[in-house]
């Protein structure tokens, strides 16, 4: 049965009909507990020996629709663990109702299970929350992480961390406002699209067709409830302060980036206390859905990872550049 | 396609198996999701081929569909293919746990017959144990897709008996007016799942103590039932098709001694039906037992009420054409 693990067409219409069959052909599926919740998980396996990169999922979307950031560090020779956050797309829980808490226990969890399933050493890397909380998870574990890239990176509840709320004092006056709203019905929700313009998120040509798709998907983020709000309002320090972190870490900020300002990823990029990369994407939004800003942005976590000791499976020689033929 | 785990990175259901049984799980087990409504919902599938007889059920509310394999197995050996679903919010499946109401189970269920209609053509039955089973009852009777149903739990939405062991039909009116209340107000409010029914019911045999201590200790167990799936199970909802109309052929397997469903509501339920049917009563069993025997004896009326309806027929046997054949 090759279903990539979801018996539903949708997904299809977000790549080519050759990344549709890549995926088909190559991904496996499985689930892990994170506290009371399934996790779901898919792999891209190498057939011999291979680094691990792992990645979360985004909140507005989830890993089916997010393969054009995964299938190029396949195609480079690394396995590939993508999980879908609790709440959202695959995974169990409340459908956008998990907090930030949940996704950070989630990384751990999906960590532990890593090590059991492939070893090390394994590579993180992370764009928008999923960066986030995948630093606030694994900064403090120099032994087991490898190396470290993330896109955003910034403390829960630090100024300038939410964009499009007003001035700071504002920000802080709705976290107040938030909480009191959580605390009396904290399932109470507000339409996904409504929380963020996504248009912020993917900026890229074309990519306005591309979130009229997402917003009609099932499983995007259909429904944000206070709860998850709340937690990302919230102030919530890094476990690991930035100054202290001694994994390496990339960070690979967009320019023009509306959600999470270049100069507030440049200022915590010049905290980080290890081994560090920045690399600008000049004149990009936070993220497109083309094919090749998806593959430029790998060719950097690539060579990071390499750099920091990953040695991909050699006899992965997949196809490397991008198609424009679309099954849309 | 599962990474060789049967869709669960995770030993501790393998403790409700002997090793042979693990084995046979992980051999044949695929998984997959659809989706109902905004819900991912995880199936797992034990096939044959397209166009062997079907079987596609979903799990009660305590053990959840892995925790089940000594059910669906049987089906397996005996030729069928099984397809399970967790119930939203439940198990495997998406949606906040333990809160997802029953007509949304009734959705699911739409939806996973409409699942399995696009991997197989043969013979299609659907069993249901708890709320599976009557959900089960509201999408099943009179579908035209199905051959036959085998249900353990039957009885309509609203009826105090469907939640007897909440107390006398006074209390449970009570207790219908306060949840629905309570929902208005905090929709997140639940009560502790030990609390919300008899355990030792469903792990009632002697020896199932120790396989509900490793439930106890299982990570996707229910935790606690919310106030929406309280109130949804205790709202008067009228099955789309009234018992005594349904020509679907319907087995019901009751359990003589159950203190969840008592034996003569779904007697009384039974009687109603209008159809071809078959009532088999377990003598001196409370819901359900955790024993292999207990399992193996279920299936095997279930299997012999299919093979009555059409699932070892010629291929191309339609459920009307078995119907009209029994």
């Amino acid at each position: 049965m090759r279903d990539a693990g979801l018996a539903h067409d949708y997904w299809k219409k977000y790549h080519t009909a050759e990344e549709v069959e890549e995926a088909l052909a190559a991904a496996t599926t499985t689930m892990i507990p994170s506290g009371v919740y399934p996790v779901h998980v898919r792999l891209f396996l190498q057939p011999g020996p291979a680094p691990t990169v792992m990645m979360g999922s985004s909140v507005l979307s989830y890993g089916l629709h997010l393969l054009r950031a995964q299938l190029p560090m396949y195609r480079a020779g690394f396995n590939v663990m993508q999980f879908d956050f609790p709440g959202l797309g695959q995974s169990g829980g409340p459908r956008g109702g998990c907090t930030v808490g949940d996704f950070i226990q989630s990384w751990h969890d999906a960590i532990k299970y890593a090590v059991t399933r492939f070893g090390q050493p394994l590579y993180i890397m992370g764009v928008g929350e999923d960066g986030v909380t995948g630093y606030y998870a694994a900064a403090g574990m120099p032994e087991t992480i490898r190396a470290i890239s993330v896109h955003n990176l910034f403390e829960y509840g630090e100024r300038d961390s939410l964009q499009g709320q007003g001035p700071y004092w504002l920000v802080r006056a709705k976290a107040v406002a938030l909480a009191g709203a959580t605390a009396a019905r904290p399932t109470t929700g507000m339409p996904g699209p409504k929380s963020v313009p996504w248009e912020w998120i993917y900026g890229g040509t074309g990519d306005d067709e591309m979130i009229t798709l997402l917003e009609n998907d099932p499983l995007s983020l259909q429904t944000i409830q206070f709860r998850l709000m709340n937690s990302i309002v919230q102030r919530m320090p890094a476990a690991v302060q930035f100054e202290s972190c001694r994994t390496p870490v990339q960070v690979i900020a967009s320019s023009e980036n509306k959600v999470c300002p270049y100069d507030l990823v440049k200022r915590n990029y010049e905290r980080l206390g290890g081994p560090k990369e920045l690399v600008t994407l000049d004149g990009k939004p936070q993220w497109e859905m083309n094919r090749e800003f998806n593959e430029v942005y790998c060719a950097h976590v690539i060579r990071w990872f390499k750099m920091h000791g990953a040695q991909p499976h050699q006899s992965a020689a997949k196809p490397t550049t991008a198609s424009t033929k679309s099954t849309r | 396609m599962a990474d060789g785990d049967a869709g669960l990175a995770h030993d501790n259901w393998k403790t409700f198996y002997t090793p042979a049984e693990v084995d046979e799980i992980e051999t044949h087990a695929q998984t997959t999701m659809f989706i109902s409504g905004t819900l991912p919902i995880h199936a797992r599938m034990f096939l044959h081929g397209p166009s062997s007889p079907t079987v596609v059920m979903a799990h009660p509310m305590l053990p959840y569909g892995i925790m089940l394999a000594r059910l669906q197995l049987p089906f397996y050996r005996a030729g069928f293919n099984v397809i399970q679903w967790d119930l939203p919010g439940w198990g495997q499946s998406g949606g906040p746990r333990g809160a997802v109401p029953v007509t949304k189970f009734i959705l699911a269920w739409h939806d996973a017959l409409a699942f399995a209609l696009t991997r197989v053509t043969g013979p299609m039955f659907a069993m249901g144990l708890a709320e599976d089973s009557v959900t089960c009852y509201y999408m099943g009777a009179n579908n035209a897709r199905l051959n036959a149903l085998s249900l353990h739990t039957l009885h309509e939405y609203g009826d105090p008996d469907g939640v007897r062991w909440q107390g006398s039909p006074l209390v449970v009116r009570m207790k219908a007016a306060g949840v629905n209340l309570g929902k208005a107000l905090r929709p997140s409010l639940a009560i502790d799942a030990h609390d919300a029914l008899p355990w030792d019911s469903i792990f009632s045999h002697e020896s199932d103590g120790p396989l509900m201590e490793r439930f106890e200790r299982d990570p996707l167990r229910v935790r606690r039932f919310e106030f929406p799936l309280g109130a949804s199970m205790l709202r008067k909802v009228p099955p789309p098709v009234p018992m005594e109309e349904c020509l679907t052929p319907v087995q019901v397997i009751a359990s003589e001694k159950s203190r969840l469903w008592p034996y003569e509501m779904n007697v009384r339920y039974f009687e109603r039906l209008g159809g071809p049917k078959e009532l088999v009563t377990l003598y001196g069993k409370d819901q359900w037992e955790y024993t292999l025997e207990f399992h193996e004896e279920y299936a095997a009326h279930v299997i012999r009420w299919f093979t009555q309806h059409g699932a070892f027929a010629e291929s191309g046997t339609t459920a009307s054409a078995a119907r009209e054949e029994s």
